[in-house]
Protein backbone atom coordinates (compact mmCIF):
# COMPACT_ATOMS: atom_id res chain seq x y z
CA UNK A 1 0.00 0.00 0.00
CA UNK A 2 2.79 2.37 0.98
CA UNK A 3 4.68 1.46 -2.19
CA UNK A 4 1.63 2.29 -4.35
CA UNK A 5 1.38 5.71 -2.70
CA UNK A 6 5.06 6.33 -3.43
CA UNK A 7 4.65 5.47 -7.13
CA UNK A 8 1.65 7.68 -7.56
CA UNK A 9 3.62 10.56 -5.98
CA UNK A 10 6.39 10.01 -8.53
CA UNK A 11 3.89 9.90 -11.39
CA UNK A 12 2.37 13.14 -10.16
CA UNK A 13 5.78 14.84 -10.13
CA UNK A 14 6.59 13.69 -13.68
CA UNK A 15 3.19 14.80 -14.92
CA UNK A 16 3.53 18.23 -13.29
CA UNK A 17 6.99 18.74 -14.80
CA UNK A 18 5.67 17.74 -18.22
CA UNK A 19 2.73 20.15 -17.96
CA UNK A 20 5.06 22.98 -16.85
CA UNK A 21 7.36 22.31 -19.82
CA UNK A 22 4.41 22.32 -22.21
CA UNK A 23 3.18 25.60 -20.74
CA UNK A 24 6.63 27.12 -21.06
CA UNK A 25 6.93 26.03 -24.69
CA UNK A 26 3.50 27.42 -25.50
CA UNK A 27 4.39 30.73 -23.86
CA UNK A 28 7.67 31.00 -25.75
CA UNK A 29 6.01 30.24 -29.09
CA UNK A 30 3.27 32.80 -28.43
CA UNK A 31 5.74 35.53 -27.52
CA UNK A 32 7.99 34.74 -30.48
CA UNK A 33 5.32 34.75 -33.17
CA UNK A 34 2.58 37.03 -31.88
CA UNK A 35 3.77 39.35 -29.15
CA UNK A 36 7.37 40.11 -30.34
CA UNK A 37 7.69 39.17 -33.99
CA UNK A 38 11.32 38.98 -35.19
CA UNK A 39 12.76 42.35 -36.14
CA UNK A 40 15.24 43.03 -38.93
CA UNK A 41 18.69 42.22 -37.52
CA UNK A 42 20.84 45.18 -36.49
CA UNK A 43 23.72 44.03 -38.63
CA UNK A 44 23.25 42.18 -41.87
CA UNK A 45 25.83 39.80 -43.19
CA UNK A 46 26.98 40.24 -46.77
CA UNK A 47 27.30 36.52 -47.47
CA UNK A 48 23.83 35.79 -46.06
CA UNK A 49 22.24 38.55 -48.12
CA UNK A 50 23.98 37.42 -51.26
CA UNK A 51 22.72 33.89 -50.93
CA UNK A 52 19.14 34.89 -50.31
CA UNK A 53 18.65 37.59 -52.88
CA UNK A 54 20.90 36.76 -55.78
CA UNK A 55 22.03 33.44 -57.15
CA UNK A 56 25.83 33.43 -57.53
CA UNK A 57 25.70 33.06 -61.30
CA UNK A 58 23.45 36.03 -61.71
CA UNK A 59 25.55 38.31 -59.47
CA UNK A 60 28.80 37.57 -61.29
CA UNK A 61 27.22 38.35 -64.65
CA UNK A 62 26.32 41.92 -63.72
CA UNK A 63 28.86 44.52 -64.88
CA UNK A 64 28.89 47.55 -62.63
CA UNK A 65 30.77 50.77 -63.44
CA UNK A 66 32.57 51.94 -60.31
CA UNK A 67 34.69 54.90 -59.24
CA UNK A 68 37.64 54.29 -56.95
CA UNK A 69 39.30 57.10 -55.01
CA UNK A 70 42.91 56.98 -53.89
CA UNK A 71 44.93 59.14 -51.52
CA UNK A 72 47.30 61.64 -53.08
CA UNK A 73 49.49 64.38 -51.62
CA UNK A 74 46.88 67.09 -51.79
CA UNK A 75 43.58 65.27 -51.97
CA UNK A 76 42.16 62.30 -53.79
CA UNK A 77 42.62 60.92 -57.26
CA UNK A 78 39.93 58.87 -58.92
CA UNK A 79 39.92 55.88 -61.21
CA UNK A 80 36.94 54.59 -63.21
CA UNK A 81 36.54 50.83 -63.55
CA UNK A 82 34.00 48.17 -64.37
CA UNK A 83 33.38 45.41 -61.90
CA UNK A 84 31.60 42.10 -62.01
CA UNK A 85 29.43 42.12 -58.96
CA UNK A 86 25.99 41.83 -57.52
CA UNK A 87 23.40 44.49 -56.90
CA UNK A 88 23.15 43.72 -53.19
CA UNK A 89 24.81 46.68 -51.42
CA UNK A 90 27.01 44.76 -48.97
CA UNK A 91 28.09 42.29 -51.63
CA UNK A 92 28.92 45.09 -54.03
CA UNK A 93 30.77 46.99 -51.29
CA UNK A 94 32.93 43.96 -50.64
CA UNK A 95 33.81 43.63 -54.33
CA UNK A 96 34.48 47.37 -54.63
CA UNK A 97 36.82 47.31 -51.63
CA UNK A 98 38.69 44.29 -52.94
CA UNK A 99 39.20 46.13 -56.22
CA UNK A 100 40.19 49.28 -54.31
CA UNK A 101 43.02 47.59 -52.41
CA UNK A 102 44.32 45.97 -55.60
CA UNK A 103 45.05 49.48 -56.87
CA UNK A 104 47.82 50.21 -54.34
CA UNK A 105 51.43 49.86 -55.32
CA UNK A 106 52.53 49.67 -51.69
CA UNK A 107 52.01 46.75 -49.29
CA UNK A 108 48.53 48.07 -48.58
CA UNK A 109 47.49 46.00 -51.59
CA UNK A 110 47.76 42.95 -49.31
CA UNK A 111 44.87 44.17 -47.19
CA UNK A 112 42.14 41.54 -47.13
CA UNK A 113 38.46 42.40 -46.83
CA UNK A 114 37.28 40.09 -44.05
CA UNK A 115 33.65 41.11 -44.32
CA UNK A 116 31.19 43.91 -44.93
CA UNK A 117 28.05 44.42 -42.88
CA UNK A 118 25.33 47.03 -42.89
CA UNK A 119 23.31 48.16 -39.92
CA UNK A 120 19.79 49.61 -39.74
CA UNK A 121 21.16 53.15 -39.91
CA UNK A 122 22.83 52.47 -43.26
CA UNK A 123 26.27 52.43 -41.70
CA UNK A 124 28.60 50.07 -43.51
CA UNK A 125 30.93 48.12 -41.21
CA UNK A 126 34.05 47.23 -43.11
CA UNK A 127 36.17 44.54 -41.50
CA UNK A 128 39.72 44.60 -42.87
CA UNK A 129 42.83 42.57 -42.17
CA UNK A 130 45.59 43.92 -39.95
CA UNK A 131 47.72 44.46 -43.06
CA UNK A 132 46.07 47.86 -43.38
CA UNK A 133 47.45 49.00 -40.00
CA UNK A 134 50.72 47.09 -40.23
CA UNK A 135 51.68 48.31 -43.68
CA UNK A 136 50.57 51.88 -43.17
CA UNK A 137 53.46 54.27 -42.95
CA UNK A 138 53.21 57.88 -43.80
CA UNK A 139 52.46 61.43 -42.92
CA UNK A 140 49.30 62.64 -41.25
CA UNK A 141 47.81 63.89 -44.49
CA UNK A 142 48.34 60.53 -46.19
CA UNK A 143 46.50 58.77 -43.37
CA UNK A 144 43.68 61.30 -43.58
CA UNK A 145 43.32 60.94 -47.35
CA UNK A 146 43.56 57.16 -47.14
CA UNK A 147 40.57 57.11 -44.80
CA UNK A 148 38.77 59.66 -46.91
CA UNK A 149 39.38 57.61 -50.03
CA UNK A 150 37.81 54.52 -48.42
CA UNK A 151 34.80 56.56 -47.32
CA UNK A 152 34.46 58.28 -50.67
CA UNK A 153 34.84 55.03 -52.63
CA UNK A 154 32.11 53.29 -50.67
CA UNK A 155 29.63 56.16 -50.44
CA UNK A 156 30.02 56.98 -54.13
CA UNK A 157 29.46 53.43 -55.38
CA UNK A 158 26.91 52.19 -52.88
CA UNK A 159 24.18 54.76 -53.04
CA UNK A 160 22.24 53.88 -49.93
CA UNK A 161 25.26 53.95 -47.60
CA UNK A 162 25.26 56.89 -45.18
CA UNK A 163 28.46 56.23 -43.28
CA UNK A 164 31.41 53.86 -43.09
CA UNK A 165 33.00 52.35 -40.01
CA UNK A 166 36.36 50.59 -40.18
CA UNK A 167 37.14 47.51 -38.14
CA UNK A 168 40.49 45.75 -38.15
CA UNK A 169 40.33 41.98 -37.65
CA UNK A 170 36.81 42.42 -36.33
CA UNK A 171 37.74 45.00 -33.71
CA UNK A 172 37.57 48.73 -33.28
CA UNK A 173 41.01 50.32 -33.24
CA UNK A 174 42.00 53.81 -32.15
CA UNK A 175 43.93 54.75 -35.25
CA UNK A 176 45.64 53.32 -38.32
CA UNK A 177 48.82 55.35 -38.17
CA UNK A 178 48.62 57.51 -35.07
CA UNK A 179 47.17 60.68 -36.61
CA UNK A 180 43.46 60.15 -37.17
CA UNK A 181 41.07 58.45 -34.78
CA UNK A 182 38.77 55.85 -36.33
CA UNK A 183 36.73 54.81 -33.33
CA UNK A 184 33.73 56.59 -34.83
CA UNK A 185 32.26 56.18 -38.32
CA UNK A 186 34.29 58.10 -40.88
CA UNK A 187 31.79 60.72 -42.04
CA UNK A 188 32.45 62.98 -39.07
CA UNK A 189 36.18 62.53 -39.41
CA UNK A 190 36.81 63.06 -43.12
CA UNK A 191 34.44 65.96 -43.69
CA UNK A 192 37.06 68.41 -44.94
CA UNK B 1 49.47 -14.56 -24.10
CA UNK B 2 53.25 -14.24 -24.23
CA UNK B 3 52.98 -12.62 -27.67
CA UNK B 4 50.58 -10.02 -26.38
CA UNK B 5 52.90 -9.26 -23.48
CA UNK B 6 55.88 -8.95 -25.84
CA UNK B 7 54.13 -6.60 -28.23
CA UNK B 8 52.92 -4.52 -25.27
CA UNK B 9 56.50 -4.28 -23.98
CA UNK B 10 57.86 -3.26 -27.39
CA UNK B 11 55.17 -0.59 -27.81
CA UNK B 12 56.03 0.73 -24.35
CA UNK B 13 59.71 0.84 -25.27
CA UNK B 14 58.98 2.78 -28.47
CA UNK B 15 56.84 5.21 -26.52
CA UNK B 16 59.60 5.69 -23.93
CA UNK B 17 62.14 6.27 -26.72
CA UNK B 18 59.92 8.89 -28.35
CA UNK B 19 59.43 10.59 -24.98
CA UNK B 20 63.18 10.67 -24.39
CA UNK B 21 63.76 12.12 -27.88
CA UNK B 22 61.16 14.82 -27.29
CA UNK B 23 62.83 15.75 -23.99
CA UNK B 24 66.43 15.82 -25.14
CA UNK B 25 66.00 17.27 -28.62
CA UNK B 26 65.21 21.00 -28.31
CA UNK B 27 61.54 21.64 -28.95
CA UNK B 28 62.27 24.42 -31.43
CA UNK B 29 65.13 22.82 -33.27
CA UNK B 30 63.85 24.41 -36.47
CA UNK B 31 63.89 27.96 -35.13
CA UNK B 32 66.97 30.02 -34.32
CA UNK B 33 67.85 31.11 -30.84
CA UNK B 34 69.33 34.44 -29.83
CA UNK B 35 71.36 34.84 -26.68
CA UNK B 36 70.83 37.99 -24.64
CA UNK B 37 72.88 38.77 -21.56
CA UNK B 38 71.04 40.80 -18.97
CA UNK B 39 72.84 42.66 -16.20
CA UNK B 40 71.71 45.21 -13.64
CA UNK B 41 73.55 47.76 -11.54
CA UNK B 42 72.30 50.14 -8.88
CA UNK B 43 73.12 53.83 -9.00
CA UNK B 44 72.20 56.63 -6.63
CA UNK B 45 68.86 57.60 -8.20
CA UNK B 46 68.44 54.90 -10.75
CA UNK B 47 68.95 51.30 -11.75
CA UNK B 48 70.81 50.56 -14.97
CA UNK B 49 69.79 47.45 -16.87
CA UNK B 50 71.95 46.38 -19.78
CA UNK B 51 70.88 43.82 -22.38
CA UNK B 52 73.76 42.76 -24.62
CA UNK B 53 72.59 41.31 -27.94
CA UNK B 54 73.13 41.39 -31.69
CA UNK B 55 72.98 44.79 -33.34
CA UNK B 56 69.84 43.95 -35.32
CA UNK B 57 68.05 42.86 -32.17
CA UNK B 58 69.09 45.99 -30.28
CA UNK B 59 68.00 48.21 -33.17
CA UNK B 60 64.52 46.73 -33.36
CA UNK B 61 64.05 46.62 -29.59
CA UNK B 62 61.13 48.43 -28.06
CA UNK B 63 60.98 49.41 -24.39
CA UNK B 64 57.81 50.51 -22.67
CA UNK B 65 57.17 51.63 -19.10
CA UNK B 66 53.68 50.64 -18.01
CA UNK B 67 51.54 52.19 -15.30
CA UNK B 68 52.19 49.10 -13.15
CA UNK B 69 55.88 49.99 -12.88
CA UNK B 70 56.85 47.23 -15.27
CA UNK B 71 59.37 47.76 -18.03
CA UNK B 72 58.36 45.69 -21.05
CA UNK B 73 61.25 44.92 -23.37
CA UNK B 74 60.31 43.51 -26.76
CA UNK B 75 63.38 42.51 -28.70
CA UNK B 76 61.79 41.48 -31.94
CA UNK B 77 58.63 43.46 -32.36
CA UNK B 78 58.82 43.95 -36.10
CA UNK B 79 58.51 40.31 -37.15
CA UNK B 80 56.03 39.80 -39.93
CA UNK B 81 52.98 37.68 -39.24
CA UNK B 82 53.73 34.06 -40.04
CA UNK B 83 57.48 34.64 -40.10
CA UNK B 84 59.57 32.52 -37.78
CA UNK B 85 60.57 34.50 -34.73
CA UNK B 86 63.84 33.58 -33.05
CA UNK B 87 63.57 32.45 -29.47
CA UNK B 88 65.37 34.62 -26.96
CA UNK B 89 67.58 32.94 -24.38
CA UNK B 90 68.10 35.35 -21.50
CA UNK B 91 71.13 34.88 -19.29
CA UNK B 92 71.42 36.77 -16.02
CA UNK B 93 73.98 36.69 -13.21
CA UNK B 94 71.43 34.69 -11.26
CA UNK B 95 70.92 32.11 -14.02
CA UNK B 96 68.91 31.69 -17.20
CA UNK B 97 65.30 32.83 -17.51
CA UNK B 98 63.06 29.86 -18.12
CA UNK B 99 59.34 29.74 -18.69
CA UNK B 100 57.26 32.10 -16.60
CA UNK B 101 59.53 31.89 -13.55
CA UNK B 102 60.61 35.35 -12.40
CA UNK B 103 64.24 35.80 -11.42
CA UNK B 104 65.24 38.44 -8.89
CA UNK B 105 68.27 40.13 -10.40
CA UNK B 106 68.54 42.74 -7.67
CA UNK B 107 66.71 43.66 -4.49
CA UNK B 108 62.99 43.46 -5.43
CA UNK B 109 63.82 43.86 -9.15
CA UNK B 110 62.53 40.83 -11.01
CA UNK B 111 62.73 39.71 -14.62
CA UNK B 112 60.54 37.21 -16.39
CA UNK B 113 60.87 36.06 -20.00
CA UNK B 114 57.78 36.72 -22.09
CA UNK B 115 57.40 35.95 -25.79
CA UNK B 116 60.21 37.64 -27.68
CA UNK B 117 61.20 39.81 -24.77
CA UNK B 118 60.99 40.13 -21.04
CA UNK B 119 59.19 42.04 -18.33
CA UNK B 120 61.29 43.78 -15.70
CA UNK B 121 59.43 44.83 -12.57
CA UNK B 122 61.05 47.70 -10.71
CA UNK B 123 59.11 49.01 -7.71
CA UNK B 124 58.80 52.82 -7.47
CA UNK B 125 60.21 53.42 -10.95
CA UNK B 126 58.98 56.78 -12.29
CA UNK B 127 60.70 57.22 -15.61
CA UNK B 128 63.03 55.41 -17.96
CA UNK B 129 65.67 56.46 -20.42
CA UNK B 130 66.58 54.05 -23.20
CA UNK B 131 69.88 54.06 -25.08
CA UNK B 132 70.89 51.83 -27.95
CA UNK B 133 74.67 51.62 -27.92
CA UNK B 134 77.28 49.92 -30.07
CA UNK B 135 80.68 48.22 -29.58
CA UNK B 136 79.46 45.97 -28.10
CA UNK B 137 75.87 46.40 -29.20
CA UNK B 138 73.62 46.73 -26.17
CA UNK B 139 70.35 48.13 -24.98
CA UNK B 140 70.71 50.28 -21.88
CA UNK B 141 67.68 51.05 -19.76
CA UNK B 142 68.08 53.58 -16.97
CA UNK B 143 65.14 53.32 -14.58
CA UNK B 144 64.76 56.43 -12.44
CA UNK B 145 62.89 56.78 -9.17
CA UNK B 146 62.00 60.35 -10.09
CA UNK B 147 61.89 62.29 -13.37
CA UNK B 148 64.75 61.30 -15.65
CA UNK B 149 67.41 63.99 -16.00
CA UNK B 150 67.38 65.31 -19.55
CA UNK B 151 70.09 67.01 -21.47
CA UNK B 152 68.49 70.33 -22.23
CA UNK B 153 69.05 71.68 -25.67
CA UNK B 154 71.63 74.39 -25.39
CA UNK B 155 70.14 77.12 -27.53
CA UNK B 156 72.61 79.62 -28.99
CA UNK B 157 72.23 83.00 -27.31
CA UNK B 158 71.71 84.78 -30.66
CA UNK B 159 68.70 82.63 -31.48
CA UNK B 160 67.25 82.33 -27.99
CA UNK B 161 64.17 84.49 -27.47
CA UNK B 162 64.18 86.41 -24.20
CA UNK B 163 62.04 84.54 -21.67
CA UNK B 164 59.59 87.39 -21.26
CA UNK B 165 58.82 87.42 -25.01
CA UNK B 166 57.16 84.02 -24.97
CA UNK B 167 53.64 84.68 -23.74
CA UNK B 168 52.88 81.08 -22.78
CA UNK B 169 53.54 79.79 -19.27
CA UNK B 170 52.20 76.26 -19.61
CA UNK B 171 52.07 74.22 -22.79
CA UNK B 172 51.77 70.54 -23.75
CA UNK B 173 54.32 68.91 -26.03
CA UNK B 174 53.13 65.74 -27.71
CA UNK B 175 55.64 63.25 -29.06
CA UNK B 176 53.84 61.38 -31.84
CA UNK B 177 53.46 57.59 -31.99
CA UNK B 178 55.18 55.27 -29.43
CA UNK B 179 55.22 51.62 -28.42
CA UNK B 180 54.28 49.34 -31.31
CA UNK B 181 53.30 52.37 -33.38
CA UNK B 182 56.65 53.22 -34.97
CA UNK B 183 55.43 55.89 -37.38
CA UNK B 184 57.77 56.44 -40.30
CA UNK B 185 60.78 54.13 -40.23
CA UNK B 186 64.14 54.87 -41.77
CA UNK B 187 67.47 53.09 -41.87
CA UNK B 188 68.69 54.48 -38.56
CA UNK B 189 65.64 55.98 -36.97
CA UNK B 190 61.99 55.51 -36.20
CA UNK B 191 59.53 58.38 -35.94
CA UNK B 192 58.47 57.44 -32.41
CA UNK B 193 62.03 57.68 -31.04
CA UNK B 194 62.84 60.81 -32.99
CA UNK B 195 59.64 62.56 -31.91
CA UNK B 196 60.26 61.66 -28.27
CA UNK B 197 63.82 62.94 -28.25
CA UNK B 198 62.92 66.15 -30.06
CA UNK B 199 59.92 66.74 -27.79
CA UNK B 200 62.07 66.25 -24.69
CA UNK B 201 64.66 68.70 -25.96
CA UNK B 202 62.02 71.20 -26.94
CA UNK B 203 60.24 70.89 -23.59
CA UNK B 204 63.54 71.35 -21.75
CA UNK B 205 64.37 74.47 -23.77
CA UNK B 206 60.88 75.90 -23.29
CA UNK B 207 60.91 75.11 -19.58
CA UNK B 208 63.66 77.60 -18.79
CA UNK B 209 62.61 80.84 -17.14
CA UNK B 210 59.76 79.52 -15.00
CA UNK B 211 57.66 78.15 -17.85
CA UNK B 212 56.47 74.57 -18.02
CA UNK B 213 56.11 72.20 -20.95
CA UNK B 214 54.42 68.92 -20.11
CA UNK B 215 55.02 65.88 -22.28
CA UNK B 216 52.12 63.62 -23.23
CA UNK B 217 54.49 60.65 -23.15
CA UNK B 218 57.85 60.49 -21.44
CA UNK B 219 59.07 57.16 -22.70
CA UNK B 220 58.55 54.69 -25.53
CA UNK B 221 55.04 53.82 -24.53
CA UNK B 222 51.80 53.05 -26.30
CA UNK B 223 49.49 56.04 -26.05
CA UNK B 224 46.33 56.14 -28.10
CA UNK B 225 44.92 59.38 -29.46
CA UNK B 226 42.04 58.98 -27.00
CA UNK B 227 44.50 58.88 -24.08
CA UNK B 228 46.45 61.84 -25.42
CA UNK B 229 43.33 63.94 -25.80
CA UNK B 230 42.17 63.01 -22.30
CA UNK B 231 45.56 63.99 -20.83
CA UNK B 232 45.63 67.32 -22.67
CA UNK B 233 42.02 68.25 -21.93
CA UNK B 234 42.40 67.40 -18.23
CA UNK B 235 44.99 70.17 -17.88
CA UNK B 236 43.88 72.56 -20.67
CA UNK B 237 47.27 74.10 -21.48
CA UNK B 238 47.69 77.39 -23.31
CA UNK B 239 49.03 75.62 -26.40
CA UNK B 240 49.56 72.11 -27.73
CA UNK B 241 52.50 71.34 -30.00
CA UNK B 242 52.60 67.85 -31.47
CA UNK B 243 55.84 66.73 -33.09
CA UNK B 244 56.01 64.14 -35.88
CA UNK B 245 58.20 63.47 -38.89
CA UNK B 246 57.57 64.30 -42.54
CA UNK B 247 58.53 61.80 -45.22
CA UNK B 248 60.67 64.39 -47.03
CA UNK B 249 62.91 67.27 -45.98
CA UNK B 250 59.99 69.67 -46.30
CA UNK B 251 58.30 70.17 -42.94
CA UNK B 252 54.51 70.28 -42.80
CA UNK B 253 52.58 72.36 -40.30
CA UNK B 254 48.99 71.27 -39.70
CA UNK B 255 46.25 73.44 -38.31
CA UNK B 256 42.55 72.82 -37.80
CA UNK B 257 40.23 73.93 -40.65
CA UNK B 258 37.61 76.63 -40.44
CA UNK B 259 34.48 75.73 -38.59
CA UNK B 260 31.88 74.52 -41.11
CA UNK B 261 28.53 76.25 -41.36
CA UNK B 262 25.87 75.17 -38.92
CA UNK B 263 23.58 73.81 -41.62
CA UNK B 264 26.18 71.37 -42.80
CA UNK B 265 25.68 69.11 -39.75
CA UNK B 266 29.36 68.54 -39.45
CA UNK B 267 31.46 68.38 -36.32
CA UNK B 268 32.73 71.54 -34.77
CA UNK B 269 36.34 71.63 -33.70
CA UNK B 270 36.46 72.32 -30.00
CA UNK B 271 39.49 74.53 -30.45
CA UNK B 272 38.28 76.00 -33.69
CA UNK B 273 36.97 79.32 -32.47
CA UNK B 274 38.09 82.39 -34.33
CA UNK B 275 40.35 83.88 -31.68
CA UNK B 276 42.31 80.70 -31.08
CA UNK B 277 42.59 80.10 -34.82
CA UNK B 278 44.00 83.57 -35.37
CA UNK B 279 46.65 82.89 -32.77
CA UNK B 280 47.44 79.49 -34.29
CA UNK B 281 47.65 80.99 -37.77
CA UNK B 282 50.11 83.68 -36.71
CA UNK B 283 52.30 81.19 -34.80
CA UNK B 284 52.19 78.81 -37.77
CA UNK B 285 53.22 81.61 -40.12
CA UNK B 286 56.04 82.56 -37.77
CA UNK B 287 57.30 78.95 -37.55
CA UNK B 288 57.19 78.65 -41.35
CA UNK B 289 58.98 81.96 -41.87
CA UNK B 290 61.59 81.10 -39.23
CA UNK B 291 62.36 77.67 -40.71
CA UNK B 292 62.56 79.13 -44.21
CA UNK B 293 64.94 81.84 -43.06
CA UNK B 294 67.16 79.56 -41.00
CA UNK B 295 67.21 76.45 -43.16
CA UNK B 296 66.18 77.65 -46.65
CA UNK B 297 63.31 75.15 -46.71
CA UNK B 298 59.79 76.41 -47.21
CA UNK B 299 57.40 74.45 -44.95
CA UNK B 300 53.98 73.43 -46.22
CA UNK B 301 50.89 74.51 -44.35
CA UNK B 302 48.10 71.93 -44.29
CA UNK B 303 44.62 72.53 -43.00
CA UNK B 304 43.13 69.21 -41.97
CA UNK B 305 40.83 68.05 -39.17
CA UNK B 306 43.36 65.73 -37.53
CA UNK B 307 42.09 64.28 -34.29
CA UNK B 308 44.46 66.07 -31.90
CA UNK B 309 43.81 69.41 -33.57
CA UNK B 310 40.04 68.97 -33.51
CA UNK B 311 39.55 67.48 -30.08
CA UNK B 312 42.13 69.37 -28.07
CA UNK B 313 40.56 72.13 -25.99
CA UNK B 314 43.84 73.99 -26.25
CA UNK B 315 44.91 75.71 -29.47
CA UNK B 316 46.89 73.06 -31.28
CA UNK B 317 49.55 72.78 -33.97
CA UNK B 318 50.97 69.56 -35.38
CA UNK B 319 54.44 69.88 -36.87
CA UNK B 320 55.97 67.23 -39.10
CA UNK B 321 59.68 67.97 -38.93
CA UNK B 322 62.07 67.39 -41.85
CA UNK B 323 62.91 63.74 -42.45
CA UNK B 324 66.31 62.78 -40.94
CA UNK B 325 67.27 61.04 -44.19
CA UNK B 326 67.21 64.41 -45.95
CA UNK B 327 67.95 66.84 -43.14
CA UNK B 328 70.90 66.94 -40.78
CA UNK B 329 69.94 66.76 -37.13
CA UNK B 330 73.41 67.20 -35.79
CA UNK B 331 73.48 69.05 -32.47
CA UNK B 332 73.77 72.58 -33.85
CA UNK B 333 70.96 72.16 -36.38
CA UNK B 334 68.67 70.57 -33.82
CA UNK B 335 69.26 73.49 -31.46
CA UNK B 336 68.60 75.98 -34.23
CA UNK B 337 65.34 74.24 -35.10
CA UNK B 338 64.18 74.27 -31.48
CA UNK B 339 65.19 77.88 -31.15
CA UNK B 340 63.36 78.83 -34.34
CA UNK B 341 60.13 77.30 -33.04
CA UNK B 342 60.58 79.00 -29.65
CA UNK B 343 61.12 82.31 -31.39
CA UNK B 344 57.99 81.72 -33.47
CA UNK B 345 55.97 81.23 -30.29
CA UNK B 346 57.13 84.64 -29.15
CA UNK B 347 56.68 86.53 -32.42
CA UNK B 348 53.55 84.65 -33.56
CA UNK B 349 51.64 85.26 -30.37
CA UNK B 350 52.73 88.92 -30.39
CA UNK B 351 51.49 89.44 -33.95
CA UNK B 352 48.12 87.91 -33.20
CA UNK B 353 45.60 89.73 -35.30
CA UNK B 354 42.30 91.15 -34.03
CA UNK B 355 39.33 88.83 -34.19
CA UNK B 356 37.64 88.85 -37.58
CA UNK B 357 33.94 88.18 -38.12
CA UNK B 358 33.24 84.53 -38.88
CA UNK B 359 33.49 83.64 -42.53
CA UNK B 360 30.29 83.12 -44.49
CA UNK B 361 31.98 81.03 -47.12
CA UNK B 362 31.71 77.28 -47.06
CA UNK B 363 35.05 75.58 -46.74
CA UNK B 364 36.28 74.66 -50.17
CA UNK B 365 36.21 70.93 -50.84
CA UNK B 366 39.59 69.30 -51.29
CA UNK B 367 40.64 68.86 -54.90
CA UNK B 368 39.77 65.56 -56.50
CA UNK B 369 42.02 65.02 -59.42
CA UNK B 370 41.26 62.72 -62.26
CA UNK B 371 44.59 61.20 -63.01
CA UNK B 372 45.76 58.40 -65.19
CA UNK B 373 49.19 58.22 -63.58
CA UNK B 374 47.72 57.64 -60.16
CA UNK B 375 50.30 55.11 -59.07
CA UNK B 376 53.10 57.60 -59.51
CA UNK B 377 51.40 59.93 -57.08
CA UNK B 378 51.14 57.27 -54.44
Amino acid sequence: MRRQNKVSWKKKAVLTTFILMLAGLAGWLTSKHFLFPEERPLVEDSSKQGKVELPPMQSSEIKVPITLFYPAEDGLTKVEKTLSGGSVPVKLAESVLQEYFKGFSSDLKNTVVRGVYEDRNKVLYVDLSDDLRRHFSGEARYEYYLLKSIYQTLTTNIVEVRDVKILVEGREIDSLGGHVQILMPLRETVWY
Amino acid sequence: MMNVKRSFTSVSLIMLFLLAVSIFVPAESGSSSVAVKLRAAKHQDSIRIVLAADEAIVKSASVILTKNKAVIVDLHPAAEAGAERPTIAFETDKGALTGDVPVEIMNSVTVVAKGTGCIITIPKVEDIKVLKLQSPSRLVIDAFFGPAPRESAAVPQSLKPPAEQIPFRYIFVDAGHGGYDYGIRGKNYSEKDFALQFSRDFAAAFGKGGREAQLTRKSDQIMTLTERIAAINRKVPELLLSFHLASTKIPIIYVVPERPEAGMELPVASNGDQKKREMINSITAAIAAGIEKEFSVRPLKETLPLTLLVKSKAPAILVELPNPDEFSYEKKNRERLISTILKALATGAKEEKPVLPPTTQKPEPRPIEKSADRTEKM
